[in-house]
């Protein structure tokens, strides 16, 4: 971009002049120039394009009526060039286009002198930034399926075998913690689907007694009980041609299993008080938040059902493992809540980040939302800072000090780490060191100088109750 | 009748997303009878509409807005007008004698001379304020010789 002065030809040099003219009109960056009066005097074709105000409309007119950037009125770069008399290079904002968009721009300001180096006024060279913007955009969406985001190689295996786990009409079973987005998968697959567009029905089957999730997935038919006057269609007759995702499956009563067992095998089932069976012409994607392997190990889950139900198994990992996405997820739901209550929250503060970024979230990516809508409701103004967190996030122990020299600050975050890996590990000290990629002396020697106490529980405790 | 507008010094703010200041004018018998000011945030165009519902405001004066801003206040059944650039006192004035400010003060881009925005015209193409039933040049010319003898 052009960052030096600005240099006005006599009119005697007429042919100079009109070169200057064809250069500023071919180049796609915007060009204005200002007299000291802040007058529009010169506007090139390009600043026509990007404002979406002519030229005859521009020129006399005040530069911020034509120019309309955040910036016009409490941090005008080029008020600062003509008072400092140096140049601003590369200064981002945006601006507001005739039609209500806001166009992001990068701009840079100098001096317009003349050949006797007095000050004429003021030039500012601005480019659109919109496909910059708009590329960014197309590359963040490679990390999008559905309605879900992630940057994580975890999930970005995942998302790259979801088109043909969607394309197979095979049963899925889906485990993830709480909170990680199991449902919205389920629905990510039934979009990507060839069944698209026949409905996609979610059912939570740990939330209803069997009589009524009979009732609920199977319907039935007029006199099938008291109060029962006309058929009522359950929600696999409803889901035809589409997806049913049972959710919590793993909460589902023994005699149930045993009825899910038979319309997954048969692909058939019965409404209450029906005589005859109905085709459950339906695609079933299964998921849970416990661990179905070892409920059947315990003999709480039928294993039947269980290899019926993991043709296809999908582990949506919990927050606190794919943390490089709490930018990203932050970021969508402060756009969402901005779209939804009217709002132009610009973003979070880097100290609130930090915070984010410490927090292990067992509620997983729920918790972030939540926690994001609580600081949403509490901001007054453009950007969430710590403040507006709730003050639980803040206590947390490894936020409480902040300050200290660079060795302790060091210890705390070594400790730290050791305690997240024996965490994940069940407390399993060898496990731990290989997570950490130590040797299990040096583990343990440094659990003994950072003085970490753990639990009785060492992880070899579960081998040996087996 | 209460109105408000964007406030930069004596003129309207150029980028309603950039200002800070509310100027909270009333109108009686075509003149402005009462005028204030109050701070307000940009970044809030939420709560400014319940605000502006508070003071009973019924039309909204402003400089450049984005969609989601305008969409916000007139969310309140307020009447926006956008894009207006001028002096605070010609503006107020000519709005308060029912002259149609978007044809008198529309900003470079938004005359409809040239480029027709959509979002730059007015549905309505008149002032809000109190209507004096002439047409739109009688309109203009009256106001220009009323701010002349003034002037």
């Amino acid at each position: 971009m052009l960052a030096r002065n600005i240099v006005m030809k006599t009119p005697s040099l007429d042919t100079e002049q009109n070169a200057t003219e064809i250069i500023l009109e071919s180049i796609s960056d915007g060009v204005f120039t200002v007299d000291r009066h802040w007058r529009i005097m010169s506007f090139n074709r390009a600043a026509e394009a990007v404002t979406g105000v002519s030229r005859e409309e521009a020129v006399g007119k005040f530069c911020w009526e034509v120019f309309r950037s955040n910036m016009c009125e409490s941090d005008c770069a080029l008020k600062r060039t003509m008072e400092l008399g140096i140049p601003c290079v590369s200064t981002s904002t945006h601006i507001i286009s005739s039609s209500q968009k806001k166009i992001p721009i990068l701009a840079s300001t100098s001096l317009l002198k003349d050949q006797k180096d007095a000050i004429l006024g003021g030039v500012e060279i601005f480019r659109d930034l919109s496909l910059v913007e708009e590329l960014r955009k197309e590359l963040d969406s490679r990390g999008q399926i559905g309605d879900m985001v992630s940057r994580s190689p975890v999930m970005q295996k995942l998302f790259a075998i979801l088109p043909q786990v969607a394309e197979s009409n095979s049963t899925v079973l889906i485990q993830g913690e709480t909170g990680t987005g199991k449902e919205l998968l389920a629905r990510a697959i039934h979009d990507l689907s060839p069944n698209k567009k026949k409905p996609f029905v979610a059912v939570n089957c740990g939330a209803l007694p069997d009589s009524l999730l009979e009732s609920e997935l199977f319907g039935y038919k007029a006199g099938a009980f008291t109060n029962a006057t006309k058929d009522k269609p359950g929600l696999f007759a409803s889901a035809k041609g589409g997806t049913i995702l049972l959710d919590e499956i793993g909460d589902v009563s023994p005699a149930f299993q045993v009825r899910l067992l038979r319309i997954l095998e048969e692909g058939e089932y019965k409404p209450l008080g029906a005589v005859k069976t109905e085709q459950a012409n339906v695609r079933v994607i299964a998921a849970t938040n416990r661990d179905l392997a070892s409920m059947v190990q315990q003999g709480e889950f039928r294993r039947d059902l269980y290899y019926r139900i993991n043709v296809i198994q999908l582990r949506l990992p919990p927050l606190r493992e794919r943390k490089e996405d709490i930018p990203l997820l932050i970021e969508r739901f402060i756009a969402r809540l901005n779209t939804k209550r009217n709002r132009a929250i610009a973003g979070i503060d880097r100290e609130s980040l930090a915070v984010f970024m410490g927090h292990d979230y067992p509620g997983n990516i729920r918790e972030l939302e939540n926690i994001i809508e609580h600081a949403f409701v509490l901001c007054p103004n453009s950007l969430i800072s710590r403040d507006h967190l709730p003050t639980d996030l803040l206590q947390e122990p490894a936020l409480e000090q902040k300050t200290g020299n660079l060795e302790d600050i060091l210890q705390r975050a070594e400790a730290k780490a050791i305690q997240e890996a024996l965490k994940r590990n069940n407390y399993n000290r060898l496990a731990a060191a290989g997570d950490l990629d130590l040797h299990k002396s040096t583990l343990f020697r440094k659990i003994k100088k950072l003085g970490l106490s753990l639990p009785d529980l060492d992880g070899r405790s579960d081998r040996g109750s087996q | 009748m209460n109105g408000a507008l964007t406030a930069w010094g004596n003129r309207v703010s150029p980028v309603f997303d950039a200002a800070r200041e509310l100027l909270v004018f009333s109108i009686a018998e075509s003149t402005i009878s009462r005028r204030r000011y109050e701070a307000f945030q940009p970044e809030r165009p939420d709560l400014l509409a319940k605000r502006l519902q508070e003071l009973q405001v019924r039309a909204f004066i402003c400089g450049a807005i984005t969609e989601m801003s305008a969409a916000a206040i007139q969310s309140g059944g307020i009447e926006l007008i956008p894009f207006i650039a001028g002096s605070l006192d010609e503006v107020l004035e000519a709005y308060a004698r029912g002259v149609p400010i978007r044809q008198i003060f529309p900003m470079p881009g938004c005359s409809g001379k040239r480029h027709r925005h959509k979002h730059c015209r007015h549905p309505g193409g008149r002032g809000p304020g109190p209507r004096t039933g002439c047409s739109l040049a009688d309109g203009i010319h009256a106001w220009r010789i009323q701010h002349l003898k003034n002037s």
